[in-house]
């Protein structure tokens, strides 16, 4: 066991993890992921996995779930090593791998009932799990004639019913409906209430954020950044500040200008943009409103996470280096590879490796 | 392993294919007895060993029937096979079990077990069902009075070397489509090395090469006749002899060689090949 940036146990340990597919003699070797070193999930936590697509984050799941084999490297999940004795923690992985796998012309019981079979799971277990993902009155229809929903839910169900300590979960809101996607968010943060560990990849950045305690970003097979989701966004930041709509712009600035506070105007004419800690907005009302200047509106601006992945997997301007070196995490901190310098606009910064 | 095997076994029966097949060869079955009945009743003299088919001392007992009848249930084993492997290959299910037991080879093995002995049930029922459907068209258009102990004997043990190899073919479908990840392909392949490649093209030309390759064994064991081989050519004008290899119990053992030379490639591939 290792201790994750968030001071917890790691489940799943990741060391110079490599793997290189190749199709057929003639096709040219393809890396899939470059060295990649880093800890993922703690008991209690959602662990976002994030990537642009091809970044790997597929491969990584199937290494660790001991579905393929690193070219160098290795992988432990549970302290067990997933390329030889992953069958010793499989009771205590739940997992889903891309989409949703299941026998077409089987119903969503039966599905489930022959994966409660391998491992002895009394029947009683597929109502329950039926249940929980809302799909007890569908259970004997056919896995074919479900939504792409329902088939992700059922997915989610055949992974929840071995109760397992570590729930992986691979681009889980995929096909599901706004009310879909709320109560898949209910249902992760009730899992990783109960004490399980769960790791999600997915591109849905908007729901990681709103669902996950720590995230790793990957690109092209390489890490890009890991740590807790918060010190990720303060450190990643950005331009951040309060935007305020007002009449008089210029009169405004003055204003919090003669108090040390750089504001400039936006593009949108009834807007300035108080450079502070967002948590200075009540000053900036009061600096204004004793000046005789009173706010139409008022906004925080802060980076969201959509804006730090953009940033962090934004490809190299021309002729720049794409060198990154991926290094563990420390405790308590995230771990960039190389370190961002904090962006006044968003710059083209970081590409991890090659491939 | 035991609840791996059981698990493994409810999962075959879940397969419509695994009930629709042999349901729709018992259909077949039965049609053809339906035409045997009505061209015996009207006088074909070509199926005229039907009617003393039940009686010991006939020259056409249930058992030399049903041999090469029985013989092409193997051929149902291996799509059974080939498409039980295939499904969990094509529909990523394999990925899925794989979380579950990632031993894969524990999992072949459970696979082979628990669908081999349920293929060799179903084989035994259809050559129940053959033999039955033959008793009683015999019963109708000829006599049963000749049957006694003996012809029961040498049928019951006709229908269980009917069920060994298709069992045996069952863990050769499955064993070929993980090798060529394709059930299609294997089906395809299979029969066509069948039909045209052995039983054809090695078996004419190259006789003495035949008599050691699974078919004619697999052949040779469901007929319970010796393995033989052509001395001369079925081409010449002089003609040719038919000469005694090995028995039917040896070509029983060279098939169960074969089974195992396609499982341990199967089974070692498998272990090391990437699922994704």
């Amino acid at each position: 066991m290792v201790i994750t940036s968030t001071g917890m146990n790691a489940i799943v340990e990741l060391q110079g993890l490599r793997k290189v597919y190749r199709r057929g003699r003639s096709a040219e070797p393809v890396v899939a992921i470059e060295r990649l070193s880093l800890q993922l999930g703690s008991p209690g936590t959602v662990h976002g996995f994030l990537g642009p697509n091809g970044s790997g984050k597929t491969t990584t799941i199937r290494c660790l779930l001991g579905l393929i084999r690193p070219t160098d490297g290795t992988v432990s999940v549970f302290g067990a090593d997933a390329t030889t004795k992953f069958h010793q923690v499989a009771s205590r992985v739940g997992a889903i791998v891309e989409n949703p796998k299941m026998f077409p012309h089987f119903t969503g019981r039966t599905n489930l009932s022959l994966l409660a079979d391998l491992q002895g799971i009394p029947k009683t277990e597929v109502d329950r799990m039926l249940e929980i993902v809302g799909l007890l009155d569908r259970g004997d229809d056919t896995f074919a004639s479900y939504s792409l929903g329902m088939k992700q839910r059922l997915a989610i169900a055949g992974a929840l019913l071995k109760n397992p300590d570590l729930l992986i979960l691979d681009e889980p809101a995929n096909g599901l409906d706004p009310a879909g996607i709320a109560e898949m968010r209910v249902l992760i943060r009730s899992i990783a209430a109960a004490g399980k560990a769960v790791i999600v990849s997915s591109h849905q950045l908007s729901e990681i954020e709103q669902i996950c305690d720590d995230i790793t970003i990957i690109s092209n097979g390489s890490l890009v950044v890991t740590g807790p989701l918060q010190k990720i966004r303060a450190d990643h930041a950005g331009r951040q500040g309060v935007i305020v709509a007002i009449a008089d712009r210029n009169a405004a600035i003055e204003t919090l200008r003669s108090s040390g506070i750089v504001a400039t105007p936006l593009p949108n004419e009834a807007e300035i943009m108080a450079e502070v800690e967002p948590s200075r907005a009540p000053e900036i009302t009061k600096m204004l409103s004793q000046a005789g200047q009173y706010l139409h509106g008022m906004r925080i601006q802060s980076a969201t996470l959509e804006d730090i992945f953009l940033e962090l997997t934004a490809p190299p301007p021309p002729g720049a280096s794409a060198t990154a070196v991926a290094t563990p995490p420390t405790a308590g901190s995230p771990t960039a590879a190389p370190p961002t310098a904090p962006p006044p606009v968003r710059p083209p910064t970081i590409e991890g490796g090659t491939r | 392993m035991n609840r791996l095997v059981l698990a493994e076994t409810k999962r075959y029966w879940a397969r419509r294919i695994t009930r629709y097949f042999p349901a729709v060869l018992a259909v077949l079955i039965f049609g053809g007895m339906v035409i045997a009945f009505f061209v015996v009743r009207n006088g074909d003299s070509n199926f005229d060993f039907v009617r003393d088919i039940a009686r010991s001392d006939g020259p056409n007992r249930p058992v030399t029937v049903l041999g090469p009848i029985a013989s092409l249930l193997p051929v149902m084993a291996f799509v059974l096979g080939a498409s039980y492997i295939g499904a969990d290959l094509k529909s990523g299910v394999i990925e899925q079990l794989l979380t579950w037991e990632p031993r894969r080879n524990r999992l072949l093995a459970a696979r082979i077990i628990g669908g081999g002995l349920s293929t060799a049930l179903l084989a035994a029922i259809l050559a129940i069902w053959m033999v039955a459907l033959l008793y009683g068209l015999a019963a109708i258009v000829g006599t049963t009075g000749g049957t006694d102990a003996d012809l029961w004997i040498d049928t019951l043990v006709a229908i269980v070397r009917t069920g060994i190899a298709s069992m045996l073919f069952f863990a050769i479908g499955v064993a070929v489509t993980l090798l060529v990840s394709s059930s299609v392909g294997a089906i395809v392949g299979f029969v066509i090395y069948w039909f045209i490649g052995e039983n054809f093209l090695i078996s004419a030309f190259l006789p003495k090469v035949a008599v050691w390759l699974p078919i004619t064994n697999a052949t040779s064991f469901g007929n319970g006749q010796d393995v033989e081989y052509i001395d001369g050519s079925v081409f010449s004008e002089d003609g040719f002899d038919l000469i005694s290899h090995h028995s039917y119990e040896m070509a029983g053992v060279y098939l169960a060689l074969w089974t195992l030379l396609f499982v341990v490639a199967a089974g070692f591939w498998f272990s090391y090949r990437d699922v994704d």
